[in-house]
């Protein structure tokens, strides 16, 4: 075993992730921009806290093709969960509620989920399955998502080298969790059913800045080419994360790339130092055969403690138990990650699978923070015959929680003995990851029964790719040569927009860094400005260009233009100010000289100025306001 | 032989036989852009001959087209297994004894591979390992009477029903549920409501609208609830059991003479029409929602009547109907027709 310590994040180096054999991959899940949903006919995209009905549900495992239950399955099934459906008759029928079999694939999600599969190289499958892969945690009330594989292979460039695509499906968007208390959890079904690209990377990155770095470029890919959802939750990634002798674990739901790269620090930590533990275990003779433990009922004995968790629990006639981890003293303050310990571990599956939810949930030995009395811990120690040399984890809830607690504690301290036990992980706040469930296998991926095969023909295919859109990197490329200014650059080259770039300065031939600068900075400018509006339609760009091209509209007019078309809808094309030459400034200039002359100014030096706001006021929108300024300024001098 | 290649025609038998790949082969398939590893499975009867079908490492199956294999390397073959686990309904002399008979429909089930159909899991281990929970009402006893879709029942499968109901309750079993299709299910217990009389124990029609082979399935707590009813309750009648609201709340018992299935799909399709179910039925209990229904006794005195007029036809009025659709019926249903008129 190798003796290297995990520093802080900071300090690591990329020799140090080599040294523990850092590896990670990529499954990014991208909502596909298409007006309904994947399998029904429901408006996609339409988000709602509201709800009409509310369904319950619960979850059963089946036997897969191979004929077995998926391990997750069963995990799921012994937690025993109510599942509470929020419905919204506007987002929701009842394919979703799986009370109608789904409708055929939608089309324009299919050949989004080829453009981008063609974009990544990847060999695109002759015929489409959908399968079911299951999910008894709820978030799908079928206990399935819909699924299929739309391509296999491809890669993409990555620094010097390239990175391997394993695989890309279309799947079925899952609901959105509201909370998870006890034995109840609640989703909102308004996401469900929304199409879903998940790209699949091989683990080729090798420190967590690399694995981070290549998601942006993956996001940036599926992005230009303006089919898929973009803002918050429309893209979310599960991260691979393993070291040399550990295991593959899966975070999942990052909702940003920013912190991909302390959660697989974290994750690397973790499995580094439950390999150190295991080592620790062996140093003491604690092997998985050997491993010993022994659980026990101590309610009597704290019934007046203190404590105020338990002393609550009891109050309301719940149970206290305990569990004796034979030779583990200390081993419960083994640091796992970033200010976190095993005990965390062993919290984390008393939470999700006993569902004792409220925190702390268990109590142990080793801990130095005030928890039941010494001489409480004493009387319990020797009541169930525990020595120096254990650990004794206590923990309280119904009957029933608490003893599938005991079992969760003794099957969590066993599996130290084994090392990284495969399991999915959530991305906590704090950049460390927990517990989520056990790491689901193939044996949850079934046939749908209710869709059949889809052929894809060659023709379709050869379709999508005579309309490829560019790589972002080339656009970028040519976006430098035309001087495009620096900020617009990335953003136009990831954005929908770019295709009318290229036709503004291609067909139009309107300047590249008007273009750029009305396409990107404007939109921000008017957000700047407190306007609210989501996005801009494209042929209100694509009327404004091709009217300044045209000469209808000024450059200046242009903001004035888009302004009205957010604040207040209103877009004609044949109603824009026209614009005036630099040569009939003049005559605007001199029709103000009356409007000056009434007005008393309190100070003459500022005769110039009220002047030029005059004209402005008049001409605004229509011409450059520098030529205005010049020719008051001008104006003035011949009448002084 | 035709078993190595299962479903599998022209275009796409050639290619595996060129290459000797039989279905459960594992395999390397090569096409000119990339390499598919996994397993063959054996082809859906109803799909093309054109693809061939793995199942990859992942879980996901994919179609290659014959036509672009460009090699098939054979690493290995495994054939999967398909079976429920099956373990012995234990059997407690405290529990009641119910009988489940059979006639078709899938109410706990596993998936064939090949057609998606569903194979429905049945003898009291199949369904002991599929739902254990009934363990804990029951003694479970099944007799597969037979295996049609629902739309198949006819006069024979009522009749045998009928009769075999009265068999069980001659062998004195505290109640009887008959597993059947959904589509014509509301037909059947209206039969049976008149073949079936004075019953001394419960009679509970059970099925599912979505099949046992979703973890969201109704099947399995319809199966509690009928068994529950048959092993428990009070109300000696033909009931139809199934699913009330749409959640996984409760059960409703609807009189098999009043009950009708309302929508193809809906978890909570049957009603009782004009008029209010006979019960609740939850995991926990049964709750009466009428007084006038016969009650359960000790005796074993049923009379079983399976008197049947096969030419009674059933038509619906619309209007503009011409005469001679009632004319040709009343030629080929000589003892009887019944006019359904809107209201």
């Amino acid at each position: 075993m190798n003796d290297f310590v995990f520093k802080p994040f900071d300090e690591m180096t990329d020799d140090d992730y080599q040294q523990v054999g850092f590896m990670s991959g990529l499954e990014i899940h991208q909502q596909l921009l298409t007006e309904k949903k994947l399998f029904c006919r429901c408006p996609a995209g339409m988000y709602n806290q509201k709800f009409d009905a509310e369904i319950l549900r619960h979850m059963r495992p089946t036997l897969s093709e191979l004929g077995e239950y998926d391990g997750t399955a069963l995990m799921e099934f012994k937690t025993k969960k109510d599942i509470i459906y929020h419905i919204n008759r506007d987002t929701v029928c009842t394919y979703e509620m799986d009370d109608t079999p789904p409708f055929e694939i939608n089309e324009q999600a299919l050949d989004i989920a080829l453009e981008i599969a063609l974009l990544y190289q990847s060999a695109t499958t002759d015929e489409i399955h959908i399968a079911r892969k299951q999910y008894l945690d709820g978030s799908i009330p079928t206990g399935f998502q819909r699924t299929a594989i739309v391509s296999i292979g491809g890669k993409i460039p990555y620094k010097d080298r390239m990175i391997d695509i394993i695989q890309l499906s279309i799947e079925e968007d899952s609901c959105r969790e509201v909370s998870d208390v006890g034995h109840r959890r609640v989703y909102i079904a308004d996401r469900l059913g929304m199409p879903l690209l998940e790209t699949v990377t091989a683990p080729d990155m090798k420190t967590p800045v690399e694995v981070a770095e290549v998601g942006k470029i993956l996001s940036n890919i599926v992005k230009s080419t303006g089919k898929v959802r973009t803002g918050a939750g429309a893209a979310r990634e599960d991260v691979n994360v393993s070291v040399t002798g550990g295991t593959r674990i899966e975070i999942k739901g990052v909702p940003s790339l920013k912190r991909i790269p302390l959660l697989t620090y974290n994750e690397a930590m973790r499995q580094w130092n439950l390999l150190r533990l295991r080592e620790e275990l062996k140093k003491r003779e604690i092997t998985t055969e050997i491993f010993r433990s022994k659980s026990d009922h101590v309610t009597r004995l704290l019934r007046k403690t203190t404590y105020t968790p338990i002393a609550a629990a009891l109050q309301e006639e719940k149970v206290v138990g305990s569990v004796i981890l034979r030779g583990f003293k200390g081993l419960l303050n083994w640091q796992t990650q970033t200010e976190t310990y095993f005990s965390k571990e062993i919290s984390d599956r008393v939470r999700v699978v006993a569902c004792l939810t409220t925190l702390p949930n268990i109590i142990h030995s080793d801990s130095t923070s005030e928890t039941i009395s010494i001489a409480e811990w004493q009387k319990v120690k020797k009541a169930i015959g525990a020595t120096d040399k254990d650990t004794v984890v206590i923990v309280w809830g119904n009957s029933m929680d608490v003893d599938t607690a005991m079992k969760e504690i003794a099957i969590r301290a066993k599996e130290a003995t084994l090392g990284v036990p495969s399991e999915t992980r959530q991305a906590l706040k704090d950049g460390t990851t927990g517990f989520e469930r056990i790491l689901p296998g193939p044996e949850r991926m079934y046939p749908d029964t209710d869709l059949p095969p889809k052929r894809i023909p060659d023709e379709r295919i050869a379709k999508i790719k005579s309309q490829l859109p560019e790589y972002y990197w080339e656009r970028v490329k040519w976006y430098k040569k035309l001087g495009v200014p620096q900020d617009c650059i990335e953003p136009l080259a990831i954005s929908k927009l770019a295709l009318l770039f290229k036709k503004a300065v291609k067909e139009f031939g309107v300047n590249p860094k008007l273009v750029a600068v009305v396409l990107i900075q404007l939109p921000k400018r008017l957000k700047k400005m407190q306007v609210e509006f989501e996005s801009i339609e494209e042929n209100v760009f694509e009327g404004l260009l091709r009217a300044y091209k045209e000469g209808l509209v000024a450059k200046e007019g242009i903001l004035p233009a888009l302004y009205d078309a957010v604040k207040y809808g209103v877009f004609d094309l044949d109603n824009l100010p026209p614009p005036i030459e630099d040569k009939d400034i003049k005559g605007f200039v001199e029709n103000s000289l009356t409007e000056i002359r009434v007005k008393t100014l309190r100070d003459e030096d500022n005769f110039e100025a009220v002047y030029k706001g005059i004209v402005m006021n008049k001409v605004r929108g229509r011409i450059d306001g520098t030529v205005v300024s010049k020719a008051v300024i001008k104006y003035v001098k011949e009448i002084k | 032989m035709a078993d190595d290649y299962k479903g599998y025609k022209d275009e796409a038998l050639a290619v595996l036989m060129k290459y000797e790949a039989m279905v459960w082969c594992d395999v390397v398939v090569s096409t000119a852009q990339t390499n598919f590893i996994g397993i063959i499975l054996p082809r859906s009867e109803t799909s093309d001959h054109l693809h061939i079908v793995l199942k990859l490492r992942s879980g996901y199956n994919v179609g290659i087209l014959a036509d672009k294999v460009t090699d098939i390397k054979i690493e290995g073959r495994k054939e999967a297994i398909y079976k429920i686990p099956e373990k012995e309904f234990p059997y407690d002399p405290v529990k009641p004894n119910v009988k489940l008979l059979g006639t078709g429909g899938t109410i706990a089930s596993r998936l064939d591979y090949r057609t998606g159909a569903v194979i429905p899991a049945f003898t009291p281990g199949e369904l002991y390992g599929s739902v254990p929970e009934l363990a804990d009402i029951c003694n479970l006893d099944t007799e597969k009477l037979y295996g049609v879709f629902s739309e198949n029942m006819g006069p024979e499968q009522w009749k045998g029903t009928a009769l075999a109901i009265g068999k069980a309750i001659e062998s004195g079993v505290a109640g009887i549920v008959v597993g059947h299709g959904t589509d014509t299910m509301h037909h059947t217990a209206a039969i049976l409501s008149f073949m079936v009389q004075n019953s001394p124990v419960p009679i509970v029609m059970v099925g599912s609208q979505r099949s046992s082979d979703r973890p969201s399935s109704d099947a399995a707590l319809n199966l509690m609830y009928s068994v529950k009813t048959a092993a428990e309750s009070d109300i000696a009648e033909v009931l139809v059991c199934m699913f009330g609201p749409t959640s996984d709340e409760y059960g409703l018992l609807h009189r098999g003479t009043r009950v009708r299935k309302m929508h193809s799909s809906y978890r909570s399709t049957f009603r009782t029409i004009g008029d209010i179910p006979v019960a609740m039925v939850s995991r926990k209990e049964i709750t009466p929602l009428r007084q006038d229904y016969k009650r359960r006794r000790s005796d074993k005195n049923v009379i079983i009547n399976t008197a049947f007029e096969e030419k009674v036809g059933i038509v619906y009025y619309y209007p503009n109907m011409k005469p001679d659709v009632i004319d040709s019926l009343i030629d080929n249903v000589t003892e009887g027709l019944l006019l359904q008129v809107p209201d």
